[in-house]
């Protein structure tokens, strides 16, 4: 396929993958607001901010001013994450994005798969969120991510396994990966301060990415930290783990370009078998998360890091490579 | 008398940062003709790499290169041995109908064509205003008239190196009086054309005096059809028919067909072009 | 749904008694008018025989279920995306061309006509493109004016003396059909890259999902067959054995008729491809894909002459591919339609196609010309100014309805100031006598009504010879004695029946 189309394909897996963490995330706060301690809300508001790479608004966590700031502020940085076209992160503008990728892609792209996703796109566009929010403001966003499952639905239905798919894939994979790391790493920092009282549940961080229940079947109903990051962390069998998401990458990358065959063992390739390498080596104890002294970097850090990596290799790889490469010989 | 001339042609292109590719087309060939003969011809480039030729619009000899591997600089290297004519004994009008035999005499596309208006050479209001000013009219005999339209362009405007671009329109030239020997073949060719004489732009080269003096250069110039005397070369410029001197490369309706260079490269950089023409005269 | 209330999509019953004549029932606001044509009614308001089934089942559904169906018809367009975009002074829109849910029908008979008379059309102007960037004879002989052709933006002195495959010139054609109470004509004929067909294709999907049991009994030709059709006209004009691959070029998502490259290139399996995509080496050309550079060997250009490849043509254009001119001159890539086809639609070498098909074909042409005045001719432009108010003025070169004055809807202001540049520039422009368009019935605010239609047959050449697809866009002028059916001027579409014999 057109070395333009993989990168759409690419782009596309990322943006609806970033809808979809915006949207669980917004859920798991906006559900929260029935019950949550107030102080506890505004850490899940941080962590949320955190993963997304952007500056967490002023809260505070005195429980007073919390409650105040528990309804209103809510309303607006929940309507900032749906519907706010100026948010490169909101969901409407990851959904506009997904979009704009689609369109260029109409050749390649199943009907099914094109008309799914433009009418979630014109359903989020027309959506009424101050009317959304009277009625329960969790609701939309439950709807939102249903309209996701069911694109992913129709994606796995319809779209043969073919480069298109892999490339689409590659791009939520690494999207996940690059997600769930900034997640896993912001709920560690955030909910492990010294100083706060109360922490973040780990057993919400469990929910939030849809592993609760296995955890518990696995382990106890008491929720340990050291625990969940291993699972969340190593555990090849929880969609969401990093573990998890690294293999898919590796198996969509040998699809792509089969070992061997074009380049020895390619750039990305590398990459992925040395992030499967810092998973498989770095035990995540109470004391390792981090980095000593802040001068060798911590697991994180280097998840982070590469994780970026991959992305600019896939591109260097398959997108932009020079001319004289290409050529056929 | 026949003068042989060994032309030299070299466009170094220069790139701030390297380039991924480029892609260039060429009008550096002399023509073979009945009044020029080309001896042999040479293309070479650096990087090297393939340069493929073409037959352009109007017989000229084209020439197309593309590089896909990143590079800083782009040398192409023209080298021509070319046998021109010293100057036909042309005379100074047609004789009695001269405009009638002319236009009984355009009966063929090629002529007509140089009878259109075309990107550079065509008529606006400036060009309007011009030739009111300076009287310009078509005057009893279409070749007189011609030779009077290069005088008085060459009395009138100004040869100014650098005052004008290579994409320069007539206007420049119409409305600062400055201007180089593209800007003076175009005014010239819009006007002609105007009156009804057909004429075309020549790219080519201006080769050394007898004397050695005259530095060798790029230069532009008209030929006019005429009926009995074909295609009239004509150089504003200097005011003088072209002669054994003039080494014509390409023929075209103005500029934008017949290029010496033209092309495109991909990359984050800026490009400077270092043209150099060098002539060795010998007469035979 | 209780069977006393007939739907479209079950059919209605058959009453014996003519229904459905205009002016009664859903039709009580559908009056007819002796200066145009109708499509649907004879003069006396009998239903035209093609049309009567259509007018019967019309006239008995409820105002309510035809506005179901037409929203259904609009949410299909909405759903699929079928676009076209326009480029705002902020932000880039994309709008549903307005779709109307009444088919227009045509006789077999009637498109016989239609169809003999573009394919020879057709046939006269791509010799005549051959003739002008060979040998010219027909410039020497006087068919048409030389300079008409020589000095015409369009004409692109780097095609005179290339060979082009099988010396097809115009693989895709569209030609506008109007028709009056003197019959069918050419208006416009588009020889560059006509657009549109991927309505007329969608147009007939939603038509036949809204009014199934109608489309059924009225045995209407196919026309889902034209991309298939298309590609394997493209591959016929390649020389390269095996499987020529296919690429439609397009300037990218801003263009008005984006959806429109993509719908064709994904049917097509082709690649769509923008200028960014390719490259030329060696004189040959490649697309770049996620696994290396890929050879293209038929590109179907949507994009204008101008723009395709920047050492050849436009230098500042990054749309095409630096050095496509040279692959194609080097016969390694076909490029479809040929460079410089648009001499051939220049609205003032229209008024010379008549006289170009006697010339080259030696036949009387089957479909008229509209009376055409060159203001190059100083007695036409004469004319053209004292009329103003009666004519409709084209630039030559313009197209999409744009640059032009419908004399009587204009305001004397507009005369004045479009006088002037016809003044300024005479033989840029054409004047048409204001056109009594056929009418169709419509639906409109709740009711038929008629307005004036046109329609653009899609014809393809390829080395196996020509086929003129068994439809067209059949545009509509949804406002109220609008004559202008362009979509750029808020024009809408509607389905083309042709029926078989």
């Amino acid at each position: 396929m057109l070395a333009r189309e993989a990168a759409d394909f690419y782009w596309m897996g990322r943006y609806v993958e970033r809808t979809e963490h915006t949207a669980r995330l917004l859920h798991h706060q906006l559900a929260g607001l029935v019950d949550t301690p107030a102080d506890e809300l505004a850490l899940g508001w941080q962590v949320l901010y955190r993963t997304l790479g952007q500056s967490v608004p002023e809260t505070s966590t005195d429980a007073d001013e919390a409650e105040a700031f528990l309804i209103a502020d809510a309303y607006t940085l929940a309507g900032t994450l749906v519907e706010d076209r100026t948010v490169p992160d909101s969901m409407i503008s990851c959904w506009r994005a997904a979009r704009a990728n689609a369109s260029q892609l109409r050749p390649q792209l199943p009907l099914r798969v094109w008309t799914c996703l433009n009418r979630g796109y014109l359903w989020i566009r027309d959506c009424d969120f101050p009317g959304a929010w009277k009625v329960g403001p969790a609701e939309l966003v439950s709807r939102g991510i249903d309209r996701l499952r069911l694109l992913a639905g129709v994606v796995d239905a319809v779209m043969p396994r073919d480069d298109a798919w892999r490339f689409l894939e590659l791009g939520r994979f690494v999207e996940r990966f690059q997600h769930q790391t900034a997640l896993l790493d912001a709920w560690d920092r955030v909910g492990r301060a010294p100083e706060r009282r109360p922490a973040l549940s780990w057993a919400d961080l469990l929910r939030v990415c849809g592993a609760y229940e296995l955890y518990c079947r696995r382990f106890t109903m008491t929720v340990r930290r050291d625990e969940v990051l291993d699972l969340m962390i190593r555990d090849p069998e929880v969609p969401r783990s990093l573990r998890f998401a690294l293999h898919r990458i590796e198996n969509l990358l040998v699809g792509i370009d089969p070992l061997g065959n074009r380049h020895p063992l390619a750039p990305p390739h590398r990459t992925a078998l040395r992030l499967a390498a810092v998973l498989e080596a770095d035990a995540v104890g109470p004391s390792r998360p981090r980095g000593r002294e802040g001068r060798e970097p911590g697991l994180f850090e280097r998840l982070a890091r590469d994780g970026r990596a991959l992305h600019d290799r896939v591109m260097a790889a398959y997108v932009d490579y020079p001319v004289a490469e290409g050529l056929p010989t | 008398m026949i003068t042989r001339h060994a032309v030299e042609h070299t466009l170094d292109f220069r790139y701030g940062a390297p380039v991924h590719s480029s892609v260039m087309t060429f009008f550096v060939q002399p023509l073979q003709d009945r009044r020029q003969v080309l001896i042999d011809f040479a293309i070479e480039t650096e990087p090297r790499g393939p340069v493929f030729s073409f037959e352009g619009p109007f017989k000229s000899k084209g020439h197309f290169l593309d590089r896909p591997a990143p590079h800083d600089r782009l040398v192409v290297r023209a080298r021509s041995t070319v046998e021109t004519h010293a100057r036909r004994n042309v005379p100074t009008s047609l004789g009695s109908d001269g405009w009638d035999r002319l236009r009984r005499g355009i009966r063929d596309p090629g002529l007509w064509l140089m009878l259109q208006p075309s990107r550079f050479a065509r008529p606006s209001p400036t060009l309007g205003r011009f030739m009111r000013n300076h009287g310009l009219e078509p005057g009893e005999d279409p070749l007189a008239s011609a030779l009077e339209l290069s005088a008085a362009l060459h009395r009138v405007f100004e040869y100014t190196p650098g005052s004008t671009a290579a994409d320069s329109p007539i206007e420049s030239i119409l409305e600062t009086g400055r201007g180089v020997c593209q800007d003076y073949a175009h005014v010239m060719a819009s006007i002609m054309r105007i009156w009804g004489v057909p004429c075309r732009y020549v790219s080519g080269y201006l080769g050394p005096d007898a004397a050695g003096v005259a530095p060798a250069a790029s230069h532009a110039w008209v030929e006019c059809w005429f009926p009995d005397l074909g295609w009239t070369g004509l150089d504003p410029t200097n005011d003088s028919g072209d002669d054994e001197r003039h080494i014509r490369v390409a023929v075209g309706r103005d500029y934008a067909d017949v290029p010496p260079t033209r092309g495109v490269f991909q990359g984050p950089a800026e490009s400077v072009l270092t043209p150099e023409v060098t002539v060795a005269r010998r007469e035979e | 749904m209780n069977a006393s209330d007939p739907t479209l999509a079950g059919g209605a019953g058959n009453g014996r008694e003519i229904v459905g004549a205009a002016g009664s029932g859903a039709f009580s606001h559908y009056d007819l008018d002796p200066r145009f044509f109708d499509e649907t009614f004879r003069a006396d308001g009998v239903p035209r025989p093609a049309c009567r089934r259509l007018s019967e089942v019309l006239a008995r559904v409820s105002a309510e279920e035809l506005v179901r169906v037409q929203d259904s018809v609009h949410r299909l367009f909405l759903h699929e995306g079928i676009t076209f975009t326009v480029l705002g002074r902020k932000e880039v829109s994309e709008h549903i061309i307005p779709i109307d849910c009444v088919p227009r029908i045509l006789t077999a008979a009637e498109w016989r006509h239609i169809e003999d008379g573009i394919k020879q059309r057709m046939r006269a102007v791509n010799l005549f493109l051959r003739d002008i960037y060979n040998e010219g004879k027909s410039l020497r002989d006087g068919v048409v004016p030389a300079d008409l052709v020589l000095g015409c933006p369009q004409y692109r002195v780097q095609m005179r003396g290339v060979k082009v495959p099988h010396d097809i010139y115009v693989a895709v054609g569209g030609t506008d059909i109007v028709r009056t109470n003197a019959g069918f004509a050419v208006l416009e004929d588009n020889m560059r890259v006509p657009s549109g067909v991927s309505y007329m294709l969608a147009c007939r999907e939603a038509t036949k999902r809204a009014l199934p049991a109608l489309y059924r009994e009225h045995r209407v030709r196919e026309v889902s067959a034209y991309p298939e059709r298309l590609y394997s006209t493209l591959v016929s004009l390649s020389s390269r054995a095996g499987t020529p691959r296919v690429a439609v070029l397009t300037p990218g998502r801003y263009n008005s008729a984006y959806y429109e490259h993509a719908f064709l290139a994904g049917q097509m399996g082709a690649d769509l491809v923008e200028g960014r995509d390719l490259l030329v080496h060696n004189a040959n050309l490649y697309a770049r894909t996620s696994s290396g550079l890929r050879r293209i060997d038929v590109v179907y250009r949507r994009i204008d002459d101008d723009f395709t490849d920047p050492v050849t043509f436009r230098g500042d254009s990054m749309l095409g591919a630096a050095g496509l001119f040279h692959a194609y001159r080097a016969g390694n890539v076909v490029l479809a339609n040929a460079p410089g086809t648009g001499v051939a639609d220049d609205k003032a070498v229209y008024a010379f196609v008549p006289d170009i098909i006697r010339y080259f074909l030696g036949e009387e042409p089957i479909l008229a010309n509209v009376e055409t005045h060159l203001c190059r001719r100083p007695e036409s432009l004469a004319h053209t100014l004292d009329n103003l108010q009666d004519l409709v003025v084209k630039e030559v070169g313009g197209s999409g309805g744009y640059g032009m004055l419908v004399g009587p809807q204009s305001t004397a202001r507009e005369r004045e100031e479009y006088a002037a540049r016809v003044r300024a520039d005479p033989a840029n422009f054409i004047a048409q006598p204001v056109l009594a368009l056929s009418r169709a019935g419509c639906f409109v605010d709740g009711s038929l009504q008629p307005r004036h239609v046109d329609v653009r047959p899609f014809t393809l050449h390829g080395r196996d010879g020509q086929h003129v697809v068994p439809g067209g866009l059949c545009r509509v002028a949804l406002a109220k004695g609008n004559l202008v059916v362009n979509s750029s001027q808020g024009g809408g579409c509607k389905d083309l029946w042709v029926l078989r014999d």
